[in-house]
């Protein structure tokens, strides 16, 4: 076993953060690293399952089992229930995917990967310059960024109140719905409007203002 | 992506909605079992049950129209309603209702209701949107501070008169008809409304079905000013320090009877 490999920290840059609540930040670094770490260090050769799974309102619990390399580690998993202003469920299997890759992360920090996150300060200070009220829970669960595959702007590339009150502006101005105006920037920039980052929105703006102008001509 | 499940993503992120404002305001104890301790809560309250199924079956009534169908029949409003109102009682948290009221009496209530809004609302010259979902960035509007949390809600309906003026559309129930001037949700809304494309004049509609012994529909139209989004971002502003700050007393009243956190709340 690549015991070097598998307990390298993560760069920096791989370092997301999320809010938690009041004031609180946590770091975490998405599932999609720790799969590729698995793959580098066991040359693909692990599996992962999912031994159990429960719906507990308001949570969704898994227990995952990843073997590799003849070890196997055991993990539990979990993931906020996610309903909508009317108390109706959203998605459970999203959830439950949401939940998996908690699981996953988890067992793999039992083999050493991003362990640091779950201990170190050194790596979070790193990853919130200035913010000492940062805490890292090393799995970014339950986070917005990346929940049901929808990818948000980290928090200093995140676009503009200006910027998003022009693309709802301009998008109703060529004769969209809102509903429109998401579904073209979830298809064309896999976010919602308030998740673009900024150069995103720039970009979205700049069609919009060709639209306009096109509509005029 | 439908606006209910671009709303649940956008409850995935750090913010505040104006039911949390008024539940901190109206109980800073409840505000604290509900959004951060997240106690699971002993029943929902009946009115709040009814509001919601209420609240479903007008959002239904208002996207036939947005998206150009045939308007809703009173009789397919009605069994709609009644469809919502079972799944409200379905739910796995028992709903409460009051000693006079059972789950019948109240979808009897609900069906005349209905029947009444079906006959008496003035229908829109034009729909275009419907349980609107927003995230906008908020400020202390004294120290210019932007707040972490986003504050995050969906505008009932938004209409377009036949001047073009921009009208959003609140729909309430209650035991008795109340008047709308100063409310918290609609300065706030009206504040949202610039920021989500909808232009500075903006009017607030709110249509109030009341339980009373003869069910009536009392339609009030409220223009909220720069002073009252003020008043709305300083409140967000005082709530959010005193949250920060861990004040969470309770505040004992006759409401505390019908709280589903009374429980835990009271055994302190």
């Amino acid at each position: 076993m690549n015991r070097n490999l598998l307990e390298q920290p993560f760069p920096n840059e791989l370092l997301r953060t999320r809010k938690g609540p009041f004031g609180q930040t946590f770091s975490y670094v998405e599932g999609a690293e720790y799969i590729r770490r698995l793959n580098d260090a066991f040359d693909g050769n692990w599996s992962f399952e999912v031994v159990e799974h429960q719906v507990r309102e308001p949570e969704v619990v898994v227990l995952g089992k990843l073997i590799a390399d003849g070890v196997t580690k055991m993990a539990f998993g979990g993931s906020s229930i996610t309903v909508s202003r009317e108390g109706e469920i959203v998605s459970i299997a999203d959830d439950l995917k949401a939940a998996a890759t908690d699981a996953l992360k988890k067992a793999a920090s039992l083999l050493g990967v991003g362990l640091h996150l779950y201990f170190s300060d050194r790596s979070v200070e790193a990853a919130s310059p200035g913010n000492g009220a940062a805490k890292s829970n090393g799995n970014g669960r339950s986070n917005g960024n990346g929940h049901h595959g929808h990818k948000a702007a980290s928090n200093g590339n995140r676009l503009t109140q200006r910027q998003l009150s022009a693309i709802w502006s301009m998008g109703r101005s060529l004769g969209l719905s809102a509903d429109q105006i998401r579904e073209r920037t979830v298809e064309t920039y896999g976010a919602q409007p308030e998740h673009l980052s900024k150069a995103d929105a720039s970009s979205f703006i700049t069609e919009l203002g060709e639209g306009l102008s096109g509509a005029a001509a | 992506m439908s606006a209910k499940a671009a709303l649940a993503i956008l409850r995935q992120e750090q913010h505040i909605s104006v039911s949390a404002i008024s539940t901190y305001l109206r109980c800073p104890a409840q505000f604290e079992h509900r959004y951060l301790l997240r106690t699971q809560p002993t029943h929902r309250v009946g009115a709040l049950a009814f509001g919601s199924a209420i609240h479903t079956s007008l959002a239904h009534f208002y996207r036939e129209l947005m998206n150009d169908q045939p308007e809703l029949a009173a009789d397919a409003l009605v069994a709609m309603f009644s469809d919502a109102w079972s799944r409200e009682l379905a739910s796995s948290i028992p709903v409460l209702f009051d000693k006079d009221e059972s789950a019948d009496s109240v979808r009897d209530k609900g069906v005349a209701l209905v029947r009444l809004f079906h006959a008496e609302a003035p229908r829109p010259h034009q729909v275009i949107g419907v349980e609107e979902p927003f995230s906008i960035e908020v400020c202390d509007p004294t120290t210019g501070e932007v707040f972490d949390e986003r504050l995050v809600g969906a505008i009932d309906a938004i209409t377009l008169g036949d001047t073009g003026m921009t009208c959003l559309l609140e729909h309430k129930t209650g035991a008795k008809k109340r008047s709308f001037e100063g409310d918290l949700q609609g300065a706030a809304y009206t504040h949202v409304a610039p920021r989500i494309g909808l232009g500075e004049n903006v009017t607030v509609t709110y249509q109030l079905l009341t339980k009373t012994k003869t069910p009536a529909l009392h339609i009030e139209t409220v223009s909220f000013t720069a002073a009252d989004e003020r008043d709305f971002l300083r409140t967000v502003a005082g709530v959010l320090a005193a949250v920060r700050t861990g004040a969470f007393y309770p505040r004992r009243d006759w409401q505390c009877r019908g709280c589903p956190y009374a429980g835990p709340c009271l055994a302190g």
